[in-house]
């Protein structure tokens, strides 16, 4: 059974339709991506999962629960942080999730609230300090912490690292791998960061302009990349990689640029050394996941959002 | 029952966040400081100075009651508007709302928080109010002594507090139903004293005016305003009893709840502003 299960989902503002017609199946268990430009829809899609926007049109299925009332007990599993984390300013980090706890009817105690405190880091005088007090980091490590109350079966994080120092995001997304580490966890994770993505995601899904472009391991986004070859006789070594079945996509004084999957390229050394061509230089173009979104939401064509 | 039973939860931790912020100390103190002044001036009045007056003991909850039934309107609104209007402006009903509760429920409790403070503070007042009624009022008259006998007994103070409460209640879903319109505490607020200070002033000077020079009684047109409701069931319409304007009033009280539960229920929860 898919943790979540979208389809034909559609959200109009007015004449600007935000999501548009997204049908998709998030499987439970791993960490899921969820990649696309500003604007794409990413932040509504993941809005009307969590109950805060009603879809125009369409119908989500969440943990196997549908329909108004189903959707409502389905959240009861539900952990989201969606845009930035919202608390109330004039309350203390361990007292805004002691509301929260209280509100959800979680009864780990203070207890549960202190591992929480300790698992992001806002242990001690932390706790202590009024939100509005806080830093941004600090503020967005509350808000993963409140997302963890109870320990709900699927995480919805917007782009939960903002904010947040190098040491900070490293913790992050070392947090989020070790939720969802042993299966019985789903975990949604939205993000502008590819490499991100890349690190900590084992699907993901691409949106632009409302829709929805791919869904797919994360590998296979970046299957179109390609490497820039230098040889001591590019004449030769354009013609045998087309025998060879390679796409060139350029030729330049730099070398022949090839169309190729991420760390596939040792395969055109090896076709060129076939042919008895040497390679002087092979340089992958762009980061692989980087090619792949590029491609796949236009602006690898000069398309502008 | 499961939904009793979460709405009192619900209740519980918005009292829990309410009793954090300290102007709803300060607004409650005010409050308190005021009944405890008229109070204190009517006993000091009594034994302290040589005015020959005397006060039944059941004229003290009265004396509290022409303080509170003016303070109540203003008291409701602000309630109001710090426990709707901030979650709406922080956008804190995301976290709240996030583990799928109705939203019906959250609304309800928040109006029942409302009404409960109320409660407690005109319960309060009106014990206080007896209790130094009792200790510094005067049943008898004493000859040559003017004798305040301002109610008919202790029934009609429990009676006129009971529909100041409800006034106040009003008030303060007028006021949660513009915090929830506007998503502004700050909007909730001002247009909902606006609108009291707009009935208070206009409704008077529009009678005179209409009286002197219209020859028109304008009391028939306001008495069923929100105005006219509120000092009916208070006891201060001359011509009809309090019990008539009961209907009305909590007419408009549901008519200001069931505004807000629907505009909630319909709309996207914001993320707010803050």
């Amino acid at each position: 059974m898919p943790a979540v299960s979208v389809s034909g989902l559609t959200k109009r503002f007015g004449r600007v339709t935000a999501v548009d017609g997204v049908s998709l199946d998030i499987p439970s268990g791993g960490v899921f991506g969820l990649l696309g430009p500003n604007g794409s829809g990413k932040t509504t899609l993941l809005s009307m999962l969590s109950g805060f926007i009603r879809p125009t049109d369409g119908t989500v299925t969440l943990l196997g629960h549908n329909g108004p009332a189903g959707h409502e007990r389905g959240l009861g599993m539900v952990g989201a942080l969606i845009e930035r984390p919202i608390f109330w300013p004039y309350m203390s980090c361990r007292d805004n999730l002691r509301c929260l706890q209280g509100v959800y009817g979680t009864d780990g105690g203070d207890a549960e609230i202190d591992d929480l405190l300790d698992t992001v880091n806002l242990g001690g005088e932390a706790a202590r300090r009024k939100f509005r007090a806080c830093s941004t980091g600090m503020k967005q490590r509350l808000g993963i912490a409140a997302t963890l109350l109870g320990d709900p079966s699927l995480l919805i994080l917007d782009e939960p690292t903002n904010g947040l120092d190098p040491v900070g995001i490293v913790e992050v997304r070392d947090l989020i791998r070790g939720l969802a580490a042993d299966g019985r966890r789903t975990v949604i994770l939205a993000s502008h960061l590819l490499n991100e993505v890349e690190q900590v995601c084992d699907r993901v899904a691409v949106m632009r302009r409302g829709k929805l472009l791919y869904c797919g391991p994360v590998a296979g986004m970046g299957a179109s990349g390609s490497a820039l070859v230098r040889t001591t006789d590019d004449d030769r070594a354009d013609a045998a990689l087309t025998d060879a079945g390679w796409e060139i996509r350029s030729r330049s004084e730099d070398g022949l640029e090839v169309a190729v999957a991420a760390g596939r390229e040792w395969e055109i050394s090896r076709d060129l050394a076939a042919a008895e061509i040497y390679v002087s230089g092979l340089r992958p173009l762009g980061g692989s996941l980087e090619a792949g979104f590029m491609e796949v939401t236009g602006d690898a064509d000069g398309e502008s959002e | 029952m499961r939904d009793a039973s979460a709405i009192v939860t619900t209740l519980r931790w918005e009292w829990f966040r309410l009793s954090r912020r300290p102007g709803a100390w300060v607004i409650l103190g005010l409050s308190g400081a005021a009944v405890i002044g008229a109070l204190a001036v009517a006993t000091a009045l009594l034994h302290l100075t040589p005015i020959d007056l005397s006060i039944a003991p059941h004229g003290f909850p009265l004396l509290a009651f022409e303080v509170l039934s003016r303070l109540g309107p203003f008291l409701g609104i602000i309630l109001a508007a710090m426990i709707f209007g901030g979650d709406q402006g922080w956008g804190t009903l995301r976290p709240l709302l996030a583990r799928g509760q109705p939203r019906w429920q959250l609304m309800v409790a928040k109006l029942s928080l409302v009404a409960v403070i109320l409660a407690a503070l005109w319960i309060a007042a009106w014990i206080l109010a007896a209790v130094v009624g009792l200790v510094a009022g005067e049943s008898d008259t004493v000859a040559g002594e003017l004798f305040l006998d301002i109610s008919d007994g202790w029934l009609e103070t429990v009676g006129s507090f009971a529909g100041a409460w409800l006034v106040s209640i009003a008030y303060a879903g007028l006021a949660a139903l513009l915090c929830t319109l506007g998503r502004s505490t700050a909007f909730g607020m001002g247009a909902a004293v606006a609108i009291l200070i707009i009935e208070f002033t206009v409704y008077p000077v529009a009678g005179l005016i209409s009286d002197l020079f219209l020859d028109i009684s304008l009391s028939e047109y306001v008495r069923w305003t929100l105005h006219g409701t509120s000092g009916g069931v208070m006891g201060r319409d001359d011509d009809l009893s309090a019990w008539l304007f009961l209907p009305a009033t909590l007419a408009y009280i549901a008519v200001f709840c069931a505004l807000t539960l629907l505009v909630t229920g319909r709309r996207d929860v914001a993320s707010g502003n803050g």
